[in-house]
């Protein structure tokens, strides 16, 4: 068994890159994520690999998409305003079918609004950022532990479906401390990448484009991406459920706000009050099937967010009328962190 | 089991160290923890601030609105976050530095100890938080004596590692205090 280190969410998911056999990254610096180019460009060189600060946001995304249209693995990372400005290369890359991680410890805004946490990106991230009517993958993970299991994870699911995959995290995540046992890729079976670029010289040359011009190419490649949405909706919904089984209130909650949601639960568990948690780990694809079977027996739903109220459309859909769904949130900024002892509050008004 | 404890003063008393000796400490005997550091734009001087929960089970939330314990080594952080400890609760405040006249709270255990010149008369006054953390884990138990001697190896980088021994001396000293007021 590996050890068990002592490291940052951040440091975690540059660890997990390194596992998952990235060996170029390319970014711009910015809080609170610079832990992760800080780790890669002191390991990448070692293991042979690319370590590129580039000159910009825009300059990074379209290096991914260039190193991962050669078939390798590639990773960027920033925080939400440099996400925004990445968000063209994202749109280039969905549309070129091209794998790629892509790593938001988002902050506070908008515009450059705060470097505090914050969930207030969840409709960028998951409904397709850029323009054009895309999705990628997006992974919320929770813990330090998740930030390695997920990253290893986003490359795995890039690689199968052809598409950018998020993490999405915030500073509390990415800037915690937790015990992390590392430990190797897990043994997924890859499709080969038949598709990457390829010059005449080599035999039948090979173009990576997200441009189609002819009759009817665009709308068939466009089907096409959404057959793969919906592929991934039928396949890959994650979520995670704690004390639900008789719940009478369910938290919904994901990211750093299902960690507060936990303890908050637990507390309103030591009073009396049946209350449980549904954490969504994939935030696209939303688990749908998990909240439609939940509210089958419990009818009441409070969706609780670091932001005005995002994921709460997605829980909405995903119930229909099956239950109530009650909201508690909270702009993000300095200070703003709701604590478990405010989420009981919240949690005893609807018990 | 479970224990959560928020410990803040300026930077540079070494409270991120304090909550990251604790962490190891509990990483080393096998148990969850979190620690979270607050993260803004302080700097030396400033206001320095972090969490740590340790539990047998999940730990759950990283973050703490009212801490069963509370470790105070500035006069700003009894101010501002004296009222916060859980009824119930402990707080240890470092009164070389802290005045407590204005703090009277009678629902929680107040624990004084001169911690900077505890420190100094073992030689470094740099060494407050390991006074502090000797309290902590000498009043709560939430992790050993002899796993924080050896939390102090992942603690510390390579290079201060030979001042391991006048750090275990602080913590003793530290837990000395609160053994002595026990008694």
């Amino acid at each position: 068994m590996s050890k068990r280190l002592f490291v940052k969410g951040n440091e975690a998911v540059a660890m997990a890159a390194i596992e998952a056999g990235c060996r170029y990254y390319f970014g711009y610096p910015i809080t609170p994520q610079s832990d992760i180019p800080e780790y890669l460009s002191r390991e990448l060189p070692r293991l042979g690999g690319e370590f590129i600060q580039a000159e910009s946001e825009i300059a990074s995304i379209n290096m991914l998409l260039g190193a991962s249209a050669t078939g390798v693995r590639a990773m960027t990372s920033s925080s939400s305003p440099g996400i925004s400005l990445k968000q063209e290369g994202i749109s280039y890359m969905a549309g070129s079918e091209l794998p790629g991680v892509i790593v938001n410890i988002s902050r506070s805004g908008p515009g450059l609004g705060g470097i505090d946490a914050s969930q207030a990106d969840y409709f960028q991230a998951v409904k397709g950022g850029g323009h054009g009517g895309y999705h990628i993958i997006v992974l919320a993970p929770s813990s330090v532990q998740e930030m390695y299991d997920l990253t290893l994870l986003a490359f795995d699911l890039a690689d199968i479906y052809r598409m950018p995959a998020m993490i999405l995290a915030d500073s509390v995540v990415g800037q915690m401390k937790e015990a992390l046992v590392p430990h190797g890729r897990p043994d997924t079976l890859l499709p080969a990448k038949d598709w990457v670029v390829r010059g005449k010289g080599d035999g039948e040359q090979r173009v990576v484009k997200s441009l189609y011009l002819g009759d009817g190419e665009l709308e068939a490649h466009n089907w096409k991406l959404h057959a793969k949405y919906r592929e991934l909706k039928e396949k890959e919904e994650r979520w995670e459920e704690f004390e639900t089984e008789d719940a009478e209130l369910v938290i919904a909650a994901f990211g750093s706000t299902a960690r507060i949601a936990k303890t908050a639960i637990m507390m309103a568990r030591e009073a009396g009050l049946k209350v449980g948690l549904l954490r969504p780990i994939t935030l696209f694809p939303f688990p749908e099937r998990a909240f439609a079977a939940l509210t089958q027996r419990c009818k009441r739903i409070l969706d609780v967010e670091l932001n005005t109220g995002q994921m709460i459309e997605d829980v909405r859909l995903s119930i229909a009328r099956d239950a109530d769904v009650f909201f508690y949130g909270r702009p993000p900024g300095a200070g703003s962190l709701p604590t478990p002892e405010e989420l009981l509050e919240q949690i005893r008004k609807y018990c | 089991m479970r224990h959560d404890v928020f410990i803040s003063g300026f930077g540079g008393q070494g409270v991120l160290l304090a909550g990251n000796l604790l962490s190891y400490a509990a990483v080393i005997e096998g148990k969850n923890v979190s620690f979270f550091p607050a993260y803004g734009v302080e700097k030396r001087g400033g206001a320095a601030m972090c969490t740590v929960v340790i539990a047998d089970g999940e730990v759950g939330s990283p973050v703490i609105g009212s801490p069963s314990v509370s470790i105070v080594l500035n006069q700003a952080s009894l101010d501002k976050y004296g009222s916060r400890v859980r009824p119930g609760g402990v707080c240890i405040i470092n009164t070389s530095l802290v005045d407590t006249a204005g703090f009277d709270r009678e629902d929680i255990e107040i624990i004084r100890l001169p911690m900077n010149d505890i420190a100094m008369q073992l030689g470094d006054a740099r060494m407050v938080n390991m006074v502090a953390v000797g309290a902590y884990v000498a009043k709560t138990g939430a992790v050993s004596p002899a796993s924080l001697t050896e939390a102090l190896k992942d603690a510390l980088p390579e290079r201060n590692h030979r001042f391991i021994p006048a750090n275990v001396k602080a913590i003793e000293a530290g837990a000395e205090q609160v053994n002595n007021q026990k008694a």
